[in-house]
């Protein structure tokens, strides 16, 4: 079975090769091919579509399977259909600022206090402690046990290769930065 | 898939290799003039300013790449021209020599120009937070 990455690139190899313009469907499943667990206003605000036509986009593609919403406490999250369990969960809290700081200082150093992850990410501690929570709940991080808690980040090189894979080079962060201003 | 992703893995060699070719058709045209008063300032401007072009035509042509927007391709064209601009304005600097720096109204244009073009880079190259 061909792994996550490889999918993504294929198929957006794929649908890059047609020749002309992308139809909107085809943009809409590379956005989210992009961006896994974009939420649905954000992908309504990149794609400049509306409401209605984006549900009517959204309802189409997850009837023929290329892509699904996973809809939790109010937030539309979609993904596209080759996607890991263990890599959607991780994604949507890279997708969010604090978690991935969080993430980031854990990659960082190997162990750290609850004291040194807030210093290190300069948030409040009742910030840090909401998402410190929900990392361990969702098994992304552990507590070690000892005379001081400690953190560790579960899976150290799958955090790594996400980040690595949606966090776009400079350049291309620049080329999307000047379409943006001539759009 | 964009430029970047086609460009070989060793990127410490590929920026090497950009800063060489730059600075190999830079030096010929500043060496002659580094003596020669506020010249070198109005040519370093000129050499500066095709590299400025030169890069926001790289990425406009990477975002057509990327999204396949066909107004990228104008603004590419548009950068293009503005760095074959500076190009031919090197060139004739490098006959006419500018004597009065600060009172000539052409260098107070060409350095509102070349505010304009630092500015607009900065503000493409202002990274988006996740």
């Amino acid at each position: 079975m061909k792994s996550f990455t490889e999918l993504r690139t294929i198929e957006i190899e794929s649908i890059l090769s047609k020749k002309g313009k992308l139809t909107r469907e085809e943009r809409i499943i590379l956005e989210i091919k992009n961006n896994p667990g974009i939420r649905f206003r954000e992908l309504m605000k990149s794609m400049k579509i509306t409401n209605g036509v984006m549900s009517y986009y959204i309802q189409k593609l997850e009837k023929l399977g290329v892509i699904f919403t996973e809809r939790k406490s109010g937030v539309s999250r979609l993904f596209t259909d080759n996607i890991d369990t263990s890599d959607m969960s991780l994604i949507k809290f890279l997708r969010t600022a604090t978690p991935k700081k969080i993430m980031l200082v854990l990659l960082k150093d190997d162990k750290l206090t609850f004291r040194q992850i807030t210093e290190k990410i300069q948030m409040s501690p009742s910030t840090t402690s909401f998402y410190l929570k929900k990392l361990v709940s969702s098994n992304i991080v552990r507590v070690s046990n000892g005379a001081n808690n400690k953190y560790i980040l579960e899976n150290k090189k799958q955090v790594s290769n996400l980040i690595v894979l949606y966090h776009p080079s400079i350049i291309d962060a620049a080329s999307e930065n000047l379409e943006d201003i001539f759009s | 898939m964009s430029i970047v992703e086609a460009i070989p893995r060793n990127k410490p060699l590929v920026i090497f290799a950009i800063i060489a070719i730059i600075g190999v058709s830079t030096v010929p045209s500043l060496a002659p003039h580094v003596f020669h008063g506020m010249h070198i300032v109005d040519l370093i401007m000129h050499q500066v300013g095709i590299v400025l072009a030169s890069i926001l035509t790289f990425l406009a042509l990477n975002s057509y790449i990327m999204n396949k927007s066909k107004k990228m391709i104008v603004v590419s064209i548009a950068f293009a021209l503005f760095a074959c601009a500076e190009l031919v304005q090197l060139l004739e600097s490098q006959k006419h020599h500018v004597l009065d720096f600060w009172n000539s109204p052409t260098e107070w244009a060409h350095i509102m120009l070349f505010g304009m073009l630092v500015l607009f880079a900065l503000a493409i190259f202002k990274r988006k937070q996740l």
